[in-house]
């Protein structure tokens, strides 16, 4: 950033126009008009978002719904808070780091709301944006969804009706449904994860649980040969590297190896355990700061798992309690952040497992309390680690960098029994 | 990191020029007859537009206000790259977005210039791109006079420009640079040369420290969320190199400027002024980094500035 370009957001809104006029001769160039309009997609500067501001620095927001399904949207860098209306009161609330996806396992709807913070990172720089928050829409099968959300499409996976869906995400911004696919299959525990220009959806296999994963493009036809195992497939999560599924064996990983889309070149790869591993203690909650290559998944009662998916190895990490719920913040400081099911959040040794640093136990009442417990989550960022305690309808920011220090008690809603952090 | 190559004149080039020229613009009351020179970032534009003076028509890639490292081009400027005489072009790895475009025009045998090879380049001493070399020259106005010259070189040999005027800008626009220096080199003489160093997130002094005797201490600037409530360790880093230092005054973006300065002084009892320099980009006409002169002015004032005693 210079000097000049904090101003960078008006500039580049006119830099569009700028563009068209300043090339003599095929546009005459009274005609500002025709030349913005024979410019279209193609004429608008490198991360200009039609309805987006972009912005010098991250815009973090966290979301909180209640049971009843009130949202509340609060901006993390000045702590105002606005409304997003109600959802059908949740089971599930998930964020692809813009969108929230709140499921209600109930009236089997998924309500999409666009935070109107995101960003976009290019690997070797950043874009952050910033626009008006709203809801972007619903859709409505049975039972509780499962999404996965990508920069081009959303994967949507309703379990008990077998209906895989995916939506545009570009669409989804723009504040409408737009399906590009919709498969019908066995119903199972499975999910739709967005791949390259199309995406990897779990093949049924017994007992309601998958066998494994297929690529499917954008349309949903199913890609000739791209497909792979993965016995009693359970949880994924999308790094830098590519996607991660959790088998009774090891973990999956599905990597891009061309730029010609998905049907140019996937490579499957399996990671396995360094031993066998018991139905309880694999992993299948992956959590991590999002992107980043390493991400951690609780074992069971004994601990946690990491995995590195740049140097495809798993590490167990031993706890002196169980946890209920962990998360890799990044592969450069080592830090892993766990919240034990005693209610207190551990900065944990990545080597031994060791609590090097613990709160008070911020969340027990919570976590104790069986309608509470499913929603309380930990939501990291590159700073900062957020902690919903909705028994105390508060949310804490603790500083993982000191020693999980509680920076600041926030209030996002009345009570928030569900948590997302979105601008990351 | 790939480095553009400087390409010759191919006998094909005023043929396919002159297709693409007609297929694009059939009708058009027509694009003036001069040489078409495109610059790529907005401040060898300027630069270019004082050495070229009414001799040819100049198109600049590059927004003002926007970032070397990342903007791209329509298709439409894309094909009006193919119409050049001349491509001036940054290089050593700055103009990212836009590396595609320029080789496919040397490829199609448009002339082209990089200034990056006009100069010796300096390299990155620290950070992931220890060893690179650094493509922000024009900190050092010398630098500046040594591509000028290079660039007018090349001019001078393209059809229909008059060399005698391309030489006269240049004698005078190398006037003015030197001058730049001249006044640089006394305001920065001004400064103890104990307090001579940048305490910064701009990445794009290390030219200007080199020929002006500054030592530059990158630094990590809290912003967001950590400038809520801040920790130590959220402040560790700046804290460290504004002490090592001893400045009064850092150079850095920031979101929230005041509130960093009151952070500093409640959680670290440190004093200083937060100031923004221009760095890659040129601004709006009329305001400090109008130009390339008045951008390396306002640059040189706010620094010698902010660390006088």
């Amino acid at each position: 950033m210079s000097a000049s370009s904090s101003h960078r957001p008006a500039l580049l809104l006119a830099a569009a126009l700028i563009t068209s006029l300043a090339l003599p001769g095929c546009a005459a160039p009274e005609d500002a008009s025709s030349a913005e309009a024979g410019g279209g997609a193609a004429e608008k500067p490198h991360g200009y978002v039609e309805g987006a501001d972009e912005m010098p620095e991250a815009q973090l927001h966290l979301t909180g719904i209640d049971r009843s399904g009130a949202a509340t949207l609060v901006d993390l860098l000045d702590e105002t808070s606005v409304s997003l209306g109600s959802v059908d009161a949740p089971s599930s609330v998930s964020t692809d780091g813009r969108f929230v996806f709140a499921s209600s396992a109930e009236t089997g709807t998924l309500t999409v709301l666009d935070s109107g913070a995101w960003t976009v990172d290019h690997q070797d720089h950043v874009h952050y944006y910033s626009a008006q928050p709203r809801r972007a829409g619903t859709v409505t099968e049975q039972g509780e969804a499962v999404v996965e959300g990508g920069p081009s499409l959303t994967g949507v996976w309703f379990g008990d009706s077998g209906v895989a869906l995916l939506l545009d995400s570009e669409a989804l911004g723009r504040g409408e449904i737009v399906e590009t696919a919709r498969l019908e299959s066995s119903p199972h525990t499975g999910m739709v994860v967005p791949f390259s220009d199309g995406a990897l959806a779990t093949v049924a296999g017994s007992d309601g649980l998958a066998s494994g994963v297929r690529a499917i493009d954008r349309d949903g036809e199913a890609i000739e040969g791209l497909e792979a195992e993965c016995a009693e497939l359970a949880g994924s999560i999308t790094t830098n590297v590519g996607v991660v599924f959790g088998c009774a064996d090891g973990a999956l990983l599905a990597t891009s190896t061309g730029d010609g889309g998905i049907g140019s070149a996937v490579d499957f790869e399996k990671i396995p355990y360094p031993q066998a591993v018991d139905a309880t203690d694999r992993a299948t909650d992956f959590d991590n700061r999002r992107g980043r290559p390493i991400v951690a998944a609780v074992s069971g009662d004994r601990g946690a798992w990491l995995l590195d998916t740049r140097a495809r190895r798993w590490s167990f990490l031993p706890t002196e309690v169980p946890l209920a719920r962990v998360v890799a913040a990044s592969d450069s400081d080592d830090h892993t952040v766990a919240l034990a099911r005693d209610g207190r959040v551990l900065l944990l040794d990545p080597s031994t497992g060791a609590a090097v640093a613990a709160t008070e136990p911020l969340a027990a009442t919570s976590l104790a309390d069986p309608a509470l417990a499913a929603g309380v989550t930990l939501q990291l960022d590159a700073d900062r680690v957020y902690l919903n305690a909705p028994a105390e309808g508060v949310v804490y920011e603790l500083d993982y960098g000191d020693g999980l220090r509680v920076a600041r008690t926030l209030t996002v809603g009345a009570e928030p029994a569900f948590l997302a952090e979105t601008g990351r | 990191m790939r480095v553009i190559r400087a390409a010759h004149v191919s006998v094909g080039l005023a043929l396919s020029a002159t297709l693409l020229t007609i297929t694009g613009c059939a009708q058009a009351s027509g694009p003036s007859d001069r040489p078409l020179v495109v610059v790529s970032t907005n401040i060898l534009g300027d630069v270019v537009d004082e050495i070229v003076g009414d001799e040819a028509e100049v198109l600049v890639l590059m927004q003002r206000g926007a970032d070397p490292h990342s903007f791209e081009i329509s298709a439409m400027e894309a094909a009006r790259i193919q119409d050049a005489d001349l491509i001036v072009s940054n290089g050593l790895g700055l103009e990212e977005g836009l590396e595609k475009n320029l080789d496919a025009a040397t490829d199609a045998g448009v002339r082209s210039i990089t200034a990056g090879e006009l100069i010796e380049p300096l390299e990155y001493s620290s950070g992931d791109a220890a060893g690179a070399p650094d493509p922000h020259f024009w900190t050092d106005p010398e630098r500046m006079v040594e591509v000028v010259a290079g660039i007018a070189a090349e001019l001078e040999k393209t059809d229909g420009v008059d060399a005698s005027a391309i030489a006269s800008n240049v004698a005078s626009y190398t006037a003015q640079l030197d001058e730049l220096d001249t006044e640089m080199t006394a305001a920065f003489a001004a400064i103890p040369e104990e307090r001579r160093q940048l305490v910064t997130n701009h990445h794009v002094f290390g030219y200007l420290a080199a020929r002006y005797d500054f030592t530059v201490i990158g630094a990590v600037i809290p912003g967001g969320t950590t400038l809520a409530a801040p920790s130590a360790s959220d402040l560790d880093d700046l804290v460290s190199a504004i002490e090592k230092a001893q400045v009064s005054t850092i150079f850095a973006d920031s979101s929230q400027p005041d509130r960093l300065v009151q952070v500093l002084a409640d959680e670290a009892s440190i004093d200083v002024y937060v100031v923004a320099l221009y760095t890659e980009s040129l601004g709006e006409p009329g305001g400090g980094a109008g130009t390339y002169l008045q951008m390396m002015r306002s640059n040189t004032e706010l620094i010698a500035t902010g660390l006088s005693p």
